[in-house]
């Protein structure tokens, strides 16, 4: 077994295990939120401050009765869950979440994303399509047309900082407001498309207020009325783990990804310091460094020398996952926030919403990128490379391409 | 053309013979606190049609007061309408005093009015956390929950109950207030004052909550009028009528308020006309609050009135110990009698007008009962409310009209 494989299975695994954690402790988290904005306490019941709540709503879960429809479509209407599921955990394969840590490093992430994104809704519509009853026929009708509608704004919003980056990396896509391609003048269009991934983002992941797939004053509880047991779970998990997953990405397109920067003079040219090692500068500056600086991993003995070093973690490694976590945790809870503040819209109303504002202002903010990049092209990007401890990315698209 | 037909979307010639779909509503759904069966009519999402079904929560309630005596009847008639079970005892006392012939002294009038208002007060309060849940906001309920939670401790003080406080009784009310009570009441006010304002901005602020009800589910004047509609969503409608003005009764005659009129009688009329009338029902209590406070209005219930029914005197006893002395010991005075004879009494309620006709044979109980409750015509309104809207809107509709099912259904 080549150190790659390995490594990949060996990342996957962890990956998959942080992830139905981070599912599971989301709900938690949005339960106690939701209960701190409206003067209750939330669940605390089971466990110290009811952390124990996950695990017992999984097991709830798995030991419920499992219903189908006499009149469903069986093979759809078991493949749908797996499919909503598969494709939004398919969607953090691709996302780097620190420097050196990811499952895979895919030089076009950014189009397979938006591909698995698309492939999600396929679970959702077909969900509704194949329970054959009318409220979740409802519901798939709503989301069929809510996912393709908002997929083009997020589509359009995603085109702006790969314009200015030139790359569909997201490795080299974190590092748009530092080196080479930073001009101040790419604000202008960072924030609105910032804000418009946003709000798309919200609309493609069904959360308040374009939870319409699934609103339950209305119709029940839209395309998973009809499913029970851990069926029903595997959409909750999909649509949690898309919110997690739009989330990354908006950090790494529209908030310096993994890096972290700070302000260092009013110079608009060159304005930030990278601290992104952050780890790695506070072990140097106690003193430790010759005992904490190398990068820490699994015992020596219990792995092979060969594949030890991909499954360590360096302290710039663990420095730029704390910051993303960080930064993520940031957006995820202003999710949660926007749930617990707004009603929700009505269908025709984010139709047009969706075609008549996003996908024209969208067009507007790629049309300005373009011309921005032509006449303020990036700062540097003539000079020579003398970004000093500027990350560089690991898989060039180049050589990818000349290796194979 | 009239303002309802701009809006609402014509069925348009269908080349694909599309077929329609019955998506049938209820009993058991998410958004129907009480039990009703909607059958929508739909293409799509467009509402062609809605048939209400109802009946499941038909408790036989008219029947059973005919065969209770007076005291059952008062606490069956305060459970049609519970959000303001206050409205069941004030009619059933009126028909008694309308019956016998008795006088309710002054200040017992300015307690009732008191009374009801809160109890006004508190049913608009669970409405407007109804109406954040069907659009999709889960706050605004816990808002009105926990403004009516000091509301419902209030009443408790009076009458030992939060919800069904048999406080109003023939002849006045069973006592006067304990001090603690007015003082509680003043300090709430003001709070409240303040918070409903910020309530109605987080809706009316709210561009998609105002999208949402804006021009949805016009009533118009003369359907309204037509159909016997009656107080908020009436007057919505731009129909000025309010029983409290129109036809005085308990201190509303001494009262200066406004009926607050809608323009448009859509959805977003309806929840403003609401709010007002919060308002309205605020400056009423205080007005109430300072006439007790100020001249002597005799007491607080009629010496000497009483009835025959022992629970009912059972149940005007207040809670030993808290409360100043009942001013009349029931059970001492001489039992009055209720002749036989017709009595039609009607209360302007917090969803509308509830009238009650009751017949008197003489006896222990009344011999037939009849109520006629809002509710029931309002929700006969859906099905031309909702023609040529939204699915969605149905649901706004509903909450907008404020329909209590154990009322329409009794």
């Amino acid at each position: 077994m080549s150190p790659e494989l390995l490594t990949i299975i060996v990342r996957g695994g962890i990956f998959t295990l942080c992830l139905l954690t981070a599912f599971a402790y989301l709900t938690f988290i949005e339960r106690r939120m939701l209960a701190f904005f409206t003067w209750r306490v939330g669940p605390n019941r089971v466990g110290p401050w009811g952390l124990f709540q996950p695990v017992a709503d999984g097991v709830k879960t798995i030991l419920k009765q499992e219903m189908v429809p006499m009149k469903a479509d069986k093979v759809l209407y078991m493949m749908s869950p797996v499919i909503a599921f598969a494709a939004c955990f398919g969607m953090f394969g691709l996302i780097p979440v620190g420097e050196g840590v990811w499952m895979s490093n895919v030089p076009v992430a950014v189009l397979l994303l938006l591909g698995l994104s698309s492939l999600g809704a396929y679970g959702l519509i077909l969900a509704g399509w194949s329970s054959q009853s009318r409220y979740p026929f409802l519901g798939s009708l709503r989301t069929c047309a809510q996912v393709i509608s908002y997929e083009l704004a997020l589509g359009l919003t995603l085109l702006v900082p790969v314009i200015i980056t030139g790359s569909l990396s997201f490795n080299d896509i974190g590092n748009i407001y530092w080196g080479p391609h930073w001009n101040p003048l790419y604000l202008l269009v960072l924030l609105p498309a910032g804000l418009l991934f946003l709000v798309a983002a919200c609309a493609e992941t069904g959360r308040v207020p374009f939870d319409l797939p699934e609103c339950e004053a209305e119709i029940v509880a839209g395309y998973h009325t009809e499913y029970s047991s851990m069926k029903y779970a595997m959409f909750p998990m999909g649509e949690y783990i898309a919110m997690t997953a739009f989330s990354a990405i908006a950090v790494h397109m529209f908030l310096g990804g993994y890096h972290l920067y700070i302000p260092s003079s009013i110079d608009l040219t060159q304005p930030w310091i990278n601290i992104s090692n952050w780890v790695g500068l506070l072990v140097d500056k106690i003193g430790l460094s010759g005992a904490l600086a190398p990068p820490w991993g699994p015992p020596k003995w219990l792995v092979p020398e060969p594949y030890w070093a991909s499954l360590s973690l360096s302290p710039a490694g663990l420095s730029t996952t704390l910051t993303f976590l960080a930064k993520m945790a940031i957006l995820i809870l202003t999710f949660m926030w926007v749930r617990a503040t707004l009603p929700r819209m009505r269908y025709d109303q984010l139709m047009r919403f969706g075609w008549k504002l996003m996908l024209p202002v969208g067009l507007v903010l790629v049309f300005l990128t373009s011309v921005l990049v032509v006449f303020a092209p990036p700062a540097g990007s003539e000079a020579e490379d003398d970004y000093g401890s500027r990350p560089q990315p690991v898989v060039e698209v180049e050589d990818v391409y000349a290796s194979r | 053309m009239t303002l309802s037909s701009i809006r609402r979307v014509e069925k348009r010639y269908d080349p694909l013979l599309t077929e329609t779909i019955v998506v049938s509503v209820g009993p058991q759904h998410p958004s129907l606190v009480s039990p009703v069966q909607l059958h929508i009519q739909a293409d799509g999402e467009l509402i062609e049609r809605v048939t209400v079904e109802q009946g499941f929560m038909h408790r036989g309630i008219e029947m059973l007061c005919s065969q209770r005596d007076w005291a059952g009847c008062a606490a069956l008639l305060s459970r049609t309408e519970w959000l303001a079970g206050m409205n069941g005892h004030f009619l059933l006392s009126s028909a008694i005093e309308e019956l016998s012939g008795l006088e309710v002294p002054q200040r017992a009038q300015f307690l009732r009015s008191l009374v009801l208002e809160l109890g006004r007060l508190s049913s608009h309060l669970y409405w407007f956390g109804d109406l954040g849940l069907e659009v999709g906001a889960v706050t605004p309920v816990f808002w009105a929950m926990r403004e009516r939670e000091p509301l419902l401790e209030l009443l408790d003080m009076l009458s030992g109950h939060r919800w069904h406080g048999a406080y109003i009784v023939p002849g006045g009310v069973s006592h006067e207030p304990p001090a603690a009570f007015y003082q509680r009441l003043r300090a709430w006010l003001p709070l409240m004052r303040r918070r409903i304002n910020s309530y109605e901005e987080y809706f009316s602020d709210n561009a998609i909550w105002v999208n949402r009800s804006e021009l949805i589910g016009v009533l118009e004047t003369d359907y309204a009028i037509k159909n016997g509609a009656s107080g908020p969503v009436a007057r919505a409608s731009a129909v000025d009528c309010d029983l409290r003005r129109d036809a005085p009764y308990a201190a509303y005659g001494e009262l200066s308020f406004k009926v607050p009129l809608g323009e448009y009688g859509d959805a977003l009329d309806r929840f403003r006309v609401r709010f007002m009338e919060m308002r309205e029902s605020m400056n009423m209590v205080e007005q109430c609050l300072d006439a007790l406070a100020g001249a002597e209005l005799g007491s607080a219930r009629l010496v000497g009135a009483s009835l025959d029914s022992p629970s009912l005197a059972a149940g005007i006893q207040g809670k030993a110990g808290q409360d100043p002395p009942l001013q009349n010991q029931a059970g001492q005075d001489p039992p009055i009698q209720i002749p036989a004879g017709e009595a039609f009494v009607s209360v302007e309620g917090p969803r509308g007008e509830l009238a009650l006709s009751v017949v008197s044979d003489g006896g222990h109980g009344p011999a037939r009962v009849h109520l006629r409750g809002p509710s029931m015509y309002h929700l006969h309104l859906l099905d031309e409310l909702c023609r040529g809207y939204l699915l969605a809107d149905l649901f706004v509709i509903y909450a907008s009209l404020d329909i209590m099912v154990g009322e329409a259904d009794r």
